[in-house]
């Protein structure tokens, strides 16, 4: 492969930032520690407790969540032939963020404080796949790239309106709740929703090697991609599906974490030099899982207290990199 | 000689009707000019021909009816480059003519295919830019470039010349020829500029009057010395 170099550069530092990770957090837990706690397995020592229930789902979470966002914002700056679009143009996290709001606003719902963060990750994975099913059939009716992008956004708007609704009229209470969620973490996930995590992940990755002959013709314009042989129609829908399994995993599971999916893909297109998904695809797995990994690391380790917002990171590293973006393509 | 493009009693209508054609074919190495004015129908003709425009009549791409085809069949047997820039451009031109990999029923022996279209159109030191990086006349070579790539019997460019100065006109329609003729590919062609295409045509096609027809070559260079007939 012409980049296996730069794969296996990567997959060399994402281990090292899965090391990094586990080794920073609130509990002062660290990276000396680590060694004796798994030599010793004591079962019921705290900080091994910390590391095998908090940290390393956590981990593992944040470098899957990564990976995953990363690849579905490729898809829709691919598939919207926009370079400004990223996972949630299609309004995904604005679905998820309603189905949030519904829940932790909402009042009344029986049982609601039981469900902890299940009833979290549920509402928000019904918000993103009720936005999505609504998107998908508008878009059937739909034929140009532009357009949907409006769509997309016009949903978000009208989701974000009903959130505003709802804050207006919830107590204290509930609005904490939300804002905590849009915050984003990658720490609260369990192993159980970390494997349905990685379901989800795997399903969209499926499809996206599938289709990567037919992205690429896709750069080209949907015209010439038809004269390519692809059908258009027919790939836009595994696309969008794919792209849906990916960011809404991740934002039913950690919230809607911005800007990873918009920076990552434009900055390994810049390093390895091609927009080909076929080499683009694993370097962006794995740049997507290192940044991802990288800022899950520095909120634990620098807010010294709590983790930080994991929002926080990403959009304050991300957003100059956006402007840094568009100020240099002057095209 | 085999055919590449055969029309049969075609017609072709967008909002309005543009044009009908009784009988044409083109054979492979030939290069065909295709004249009209502004409005006429070219454009709806080549977008036709990729299946991309309703048709009454028959279009046959070798062998088989256009419409008798699967999408990646058409991609075998027909290429393009329409007019105009790609919106976009996010890509390599290396990665645009790369692409055609997925219209090959075989994908062994494409790198030494693109390797070969790349230095007939003089592409090699631009390999790494995006297209956007480019200037126009240079995107339009490329484009031109990555019909060819595909590796079709027929290839239709849409007015491959719109940006290009007139030495570099003449040096694009003679690589086209050469090219088309040395790998047998039937190449359909627009262009306004009839001085510089005339001469690099083996045949005519005029699209006049809602007609599609061959026109002598002898008629048409009349109509050089005349434009305003």
């Amino acid at each position: 492969m012409r980049n296996s170099r730069q794969i296996t550069l990567l997959a060399g530092a994402c281990f090292l930032v899965f090391v990094f990770q586990l080794s920073l957090g609130s509990s002062g837990l660290g990276l000396g520690d680590i060694w004796p706690l798994l030599l010793h397995a004591e079962w019921e020592n705290t900080g091994l407790r910390i590391l095998l229930h908090t940290r390393l789902p956590g981990a593992l979470c944040a470098l899957m969540a990564g990976a995953a966002l990363a690849v579905s914002g490729l898809q829709m700056q691919t598939l919207l032939s926009n370079p400004i679009a990223g996972p949630y143009v299609l309004g995904i996290s604005s679905g998820a963020g309603l189905g949030v709001a519904l829940y932790t606003m909402g009042a009344g719902w029986p049982g609601a404080d039981m469900a902890g963060t299940y009833g979290l990750a549920f509402s928000a994975a019904a918000g993103a796949f009720l936005a999505f099913m609504l998107l998908y059939f508008l878009s059937l009716r739909i034929s140009s790239p532009a357009s949907l992008l409006i769509v997309g956004l016009m949903l978000g708007g009208s989701a974000g309106a009903l959130v505003q609704l709802l804050q207006f009229y919830s107590d204290a209470e509930g609005i904490k709740s939300y804002t905590l969620w849009t915050f984003a973490s990658f720490k609260s996930i369990t192993w159980m929703q970390l494997g349905a995590l990685l379901l989800l992940c795997s399903l969209g990755l499926i499809i996206h090697f599938r289709q990567l002959h037919s992205l690429n013709a896709l750069l080209l314009g949907e015209t010439y991609a038809e004269t390519l042989g692809v059908n258009v129609a027919e790939v836009r829908k595994k696309v969008m599906l794919s792209s849906a399994l990916l960011a809404g995993g991740v934002t039913a599971f950690c919230g809607p974490i911005g800007f990873i999916g918009l920076a990552v893909p434009h900055v390994v297109r810049m390093w390895l030099g091609t927009s080909d998904h076929r080499l683009l695809s694993w370097p962006l797995i794995l740049c997507g899982a290192l940044f991802a990994g990288a800022c899950n690391g520095l909120s634990s380790g620098m807010g010294g207290g709590p983790a930080l917002p994991v929002n926080v990171l990403t959009a304050l590293l991300g957003s100059p990199f956006v402007i840094w973006l568009i100020l240099k393509r002057k095209v | 000689m085999s055919t590449a493009l055969g029309i049969q009693s075609l017609q072709l209508h967008t909002d309005r009707f543009l044009f009908e054609c009784d009988q044409y074919h083109l054979a492979a190495g030939k290069t065909c000019l295709l004249i009209g004015e502004n409005g006429t129908g070219k454009t709806s003709l080549f977008r036709a021909i990729c299946g991309l425009h309703p048709y009454k009549g028959k279009i046959m791409l070798g062998d088989r009816e256009l419409k008798a085809l699967s999408h990646a069949d058409r991609a075998c047997r027909v290429a393009v480059a329409f007019a105009g820039r790609i919106s976009g451009g996010e890509l390599t031109v290396s990665d645009a003519l790369s692409v055609s990999i997925m219209a090959r029923p075989v994908q062994v022996g494409f790198e030494d295919w693109m390797e070969e279209v790349a230095e007939c159109f003089s592409l090699k030191p631009l390999m790494n830019k995006f297209l956007y990086q480019l200037s126009d006349g240079e995107h339009q070579r490329v484009m031109v470039a990555r019909a060819f790539s595909q590796d079709t019997p027929l290839v239709l460019l849409d007015e491959p010349t719109a940006f290009l100065d007139y030495h570099h006109k003449r040096t694009l329609f003679d690589r086209i020829r050469a090219f088309a003729l040395q790998r047998q590919k039937a190449v359909l062609f627009s262009s306004h500029d009839l001085e510089a295409a005339i001469p690099e045509a083996d045949e005519i096609l005029w699209l006049k009057e809602g007609k599609l027809s061959l026109t002598p070559l002898e008629e048409a260079r009349h109509l050089l010395r005349n434009p305003r007939k």
